[in-house]
């Protein structure tokens, strides 16, 4: 593994959803954000930890 | 969508280092591994998905992994400084490929239904005060024929605390959402799951509790005081004491906790 600390695990993305809308999330590597397109909220992960709090999340437009 | 006031870390880097300093590394509950085993005695963990609810720090969801066999374990905390401090000891002990940590809000579980093979808990859902929304949570991110195994500090009954048990409450300092194990039981039930099954670790808890209080009064003084401060471990002293009484009555009552969702 290249970046021990900052790549998560595929698997867990299967799994995990958007605590909003209970949707779907797709995940950005290079910007290591968690995006969920149907809240328009980009969430963190930083130092490899997803942080799933809203209030910590970046606003993005939808597309 | 129901916004959550935001969430303020009780856990301080100088209460973790403490109770650490008493429970080990990596737990902020008592008992150690042999505990956690007791708590998954007779449940297969190996190859399997599971989820940590409330891992503080992560000693129990690395030891889920490394000593239990578990193929891949998800450890969720409401606080930022405890997942930090789990997250690089995975990679301290290799195992950050098989257990992931992540920062949640309070609330529903960010997971899909079905997703988790065993969820598992220490002493952690004392945090949250609505056990009914809590175990459909938990039963909904099950898969069927999944267990839940954990284990809580449990009010003895639904009334008003005791003086007593107020005092020691106030002590802590913590936000509990304390409940009885007949709430546990309802919650569980009408959540769906089956086979539910509860035990009263009161009587363990009450030996382990004063070997606890007696080390802090003297042997582990000095590492303690080092590691937090000498406030920090004299306030305990005194919550361990309020603690104890309330254990020696039985309202103060950790139980381990059992349900399966049945498959199909």
């Amino acid at each position: 593994m290249a970046d021990p600390a900052g790549d998560i695990d595929p698997k867990l993305l299967e799994f995990l959803v958007c605590p909003v809308t209970h949707g779907p999330l797709d995940y950005d590597a290079e910007r290591q954000e968690l995006i969920s397109r149907q809240a328009g909220l980009a969430y963190p992960i930083r130092d490899g930890i997803p942080i799933m709090l809203p209030d910590e999340a970046r606003e993005i437009k939808a597309d | 969508m129901t916004e959550s006031p935001a969430h303020e870390d009780e856990y301080t880097d100088e209460l973790i280092e403490f109770l650490e300093s008493l429970w080990g590394w990596g737990f902020l509950s008592p008992g150690g591994p042999e505990e956690v085993a007791r708590v998954l005695e007779g449940i297969d963990l190996s190859g399997k998905r599971v989820l940590d609810i409330g891992c503080g720090s992560g000693g129990i969801a690395l030891s889920l992994a490394r000593d239990h066999g578990a193929g891949a374990v998800v450890g969720i905390d409401v606080e930022g400084p405890v997942v930090r401090k789990a997250k690089a000891r995975a990679a301290e002990l290799g195992l950050a490929a098989r257990v992931d940590f992540q920062q949640v809000a309070p609330g529903p579980l960010p997971f899909e239904a079905e997703s988790f093979d065993i969820v598992f808990s220490k002493d952690s859902m004392i945090h949250i005060p609505d056990k009914e929304d809590l175990f459909a949570d938990i039963f909904r991110v099950l898969k069927p024929g999944g267990r839940i195994a954990a284990s809580d500090w449990m009010i003895a009954h639904d009334d008003a605390p005791s003086p007593a048990m107020k005092h020691y409450l106030e002590m802590e300092g913590l936000s509990f959402g304390m409940a009885s194990p007949d709430r546990y039981r309802r919650a569980m039930k009408s959540a769906g799951f089956h086979n539910v099954h509860l035990v009263n670790r009161n009587a363990w808890y009450v030996g382990i509790a004063r070997e606890e209080l007696a080390q802090l009064k003297g042997p582990l003084y000095e590492k303690a005081a080092a590691a937090s401060s000498p406030a920090t471990v004299d306030h305990n002293i005194g919550t361990w004491t309020a603690m104890l009484s309330v254990l020696e009555t039985g309202e103060h009552c950790p139980h381990h906790l059992h349900g399966l969702k049945p498959a199909g």
